[in-house]
């Protein structure tokens, strides 16, 4: 599903990521970890096609992503839900609206839009508070907010960068609970984090950076499995 | 390469392809209602601008009026170079105006057939008289009424029409025309058409320029506005863009924007000219009193004020276009 092949990424003579070689399967869930200034959130925006490496090739679904340009960069945006540490949601309109926006801008009839929207709330808990203004709820339900905007409209593969960086212990496995029963809806995740803790008490690949080079995880992408049965010297279950 | 990325066909929607033209317009409905609620929320900002694009569309438009009644007060006429043949009285005993006046239609069919003309008008001896009536004001019929019978000759009112050698043309059309035998005498005063001509020309170049220059103003006023709210919605758009937002749908907001600032400006403008012409008919109706005269006054017509919305909108979309199409597809998640 997502496949990088040799990708590096150079920001100014600054180097990011050195020759980066992994393949995520369909319906696979890995989290990506490494200290700060690893290269973490530079991966994921090679994903989103934030920005284009300055080597080697990333491929979503057996497409190449450099080829990807115009409107067409939009459109396999669609196809790839984000979730951010910090939210990013708007404060001009409530929940609903904010979590409809995706679908807005792909073109859905508003009855589709308003069920979907619905249905995305429902599943993280917060259709009450559909016509609320995101900046009255909790952080923690923001987080969710912003995750149910990132799969309101059903894409295949969720990212997400820290999404639980600014909550407590307690919230911070609600969300990851949340994010993997997404992962057994069959949508494919990778989630970047520092929370070794997290990481350590759930059965998942971890890709590990370490300035900007992948020590661990990657090797193991051609059978995941092998991965989940395998001793926990790469951090990647428990 | 695939048009769309990847197989799951969740992420669009499947619908028919009314139900795509109706969520494209249900859309464009929306962003015209937020563009406009939009305008109001900084209502002084707005009010300011809406002022400047009202002047500037109201001052060409205001000229365009003064030159059409000036233009009209003096018949002055565009399309050429006017002139009357005066006819005869009917002098054949036992002849009916109906057989004059039909001999009179005859005539002014031949007229028609010569060169350098570009349009005849029959005026009967009693249209003439209608005419007199109209532009003497009411003052004048008693007296009119008071004659024996009109004294008015029949004419046949013939336009020259434009070209580099009117001074001949005319010349040698009001010779063929005298020589007529129905014809009494050829009036017609070249040198006061050509004068008018050329101040009127001069003034329709100096509002042509004035329209250009002011219209440049309107899109540069719009533009800057559009400017202004594109970075006011930065963030917005960025969301959206990582939504999946294309570069046409993150610029459409805007775009009506544009429309409803140049739409608005013009509506205001052309408020503020029938402001100015319902005065101008207030203070010229003493003067049509004092005179006993009908002044009639030029106003704007439907058709050019709908230009002139039409116009401004159209301003207002280049002018939201430009920076659109430049700011937006700048403005990049990172
Ligand atoms: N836009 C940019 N311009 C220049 N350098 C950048 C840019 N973005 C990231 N970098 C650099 O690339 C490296 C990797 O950054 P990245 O944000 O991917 O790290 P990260 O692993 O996400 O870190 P953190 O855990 O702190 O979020 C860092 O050294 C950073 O300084
Ligand atoms: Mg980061």
């Amino acid at each position: 599903m997502i496949e990088f092949n040799s990708v590096s990424k150079v920001y100014r003579g600054q180097r990011a990521l050195a020759d980066l070689n992994f393949l995520l399967d369909r319906g696979e869930m890995a989290f990506l970890t490494g200290h700060s200034g690893a290269g973490k959130s530079t991966l994921l925006k090679l994903i989103m096609l934030i920005e284009k490496p300055s080597n080697g090739e990333v491929l979503i679904d057996g497409q190449t992503l450099t080829k990807v340009r115009g409107s067409n960069i939009a459109k396999l945006r669609r196809n790839i839900g984000f979730v951010y540490q910090s939210h990013h949601l708007l404060s001009d309109r409530n929940v609903f609206d904010n979590v409809a926006l995706p679908l807005m801008v792909a073109g859905f009839h508003h009855r589709d839009i308003a069920r979907r929207v619905r249905a995305a709330l429902d599943k993280v808990g917060l259709l009450s508070k559909e016509k609320q203004n995101p900046a009255t709820l909790s952080g923690g339900e923001q987080q969710r907010v912003g995750i149910a905007r990132a799969v309101v409209n059903k894409p295949p593969i969720l990212l997400a960068d820290e999404p639980t960086g600014n909550l407590d212990p307690q919230l911070s496995a609600e969300i990851m609970q949340l994010l993997h029963d997404f992962n057994n809806a069959g949508v494919t995740l990778l989630i970047a984090t520092h929370d070794l803790a997290l990481i350590a008490k759930m059965p998942h690949r971890s890709l590990i950076l370490r300035q900007g080079q992948l020590i661990g995880g990657g090797h193991l992408s051609d059978n995941a499995a092998i991965e989940r049965n395998a001793p926990a010297d790469l951090g990647g279950h428990s | 390469m695939r048009d769309t990325p990847l197989k799951q066909g969740a992420t669009s929607p499947m619908l028919s392809w009314r139900d795509q033209l109706r969520v494209w317009r249900d859309s464009h409905r929306l962003f015209a209602k937020q563009s406009f609620d939009r305008l109001w929320e900084k209502p002084l900002a707005t009010l300011v601008t809406l002022t400047m694009l009202a002047i500037a569309i109201a001052l060409p438009t205001l000229l365009h009026l003064g030159v059409k009644n000036v233009s009209s007060w003096v018949s002055y006429s565009d399309s050429g170079l006017e002139m009357t043949a005066y006819l005869h009285m009917p002098t054949v005993p036992g002849q009916s105006i109906t057989d004059f006046n039909s001999e009179g239609q005859a005539l002014a069919l031949r007229v028609a057939q010569l060169s350098g003309v570009k349009q005849v008008e029959f005026i009967s001896a009693e249209d003439a008289l209608l005419r007199l009536e109209a532009i003497a004001g009411a003052g004048s019929i008693d007296i009119i009424d008071s004659l024996p019978a009109n004294p008015l000759p029949a004419a046949i009112r013939v336009v020259v029409g434009q070209g580099p050698e009117l001074a001949s043309i005319a010349n040698a059309l009001a010779q063929q025309i005298e020589v007529l035998p129905e014809v009494e005498s050829v009036r017609f005063n070249l040198e006061w058409f050509q004068k008018a001509q050329a101040i009127v020309q001069l003034v329709l170049r100096i509002n042509l320029a004035a329209s250009v220059l002011l219209g440049m103003g309107v899109v540069l006023v719009i533009g800057n506005t559009v400017r202004v709210s594109i970075a006011s919605r930065r963030e917005e758009i960025l969301v959206a863009k990582l939504v999946g937002a294309t570069n046409a749908y993150a610029r459409r907001p805007f775009l009506y924007l544009g429309v409803w600032l140049g739409a608005t400006g013009a509506a205001m403008a052309l408020i503020i000219s029938f402001a100015c012409m319902y005065a101008l008919t207030y203070y010229i109706k003493p003067l049509e009193a004092a005179y006993s005269t009908n002044i009639s006054i030029q106003r704007l017509s439907a058709d050019t004020a709908l230009v002139i919305f039409l116009a401004s909108a159209g301003l207002g979309w280049v002018g939201s276009w430009v920076i659109c199409s430049n700011q937006i597809s700048k403005l990049e998640p990172e």
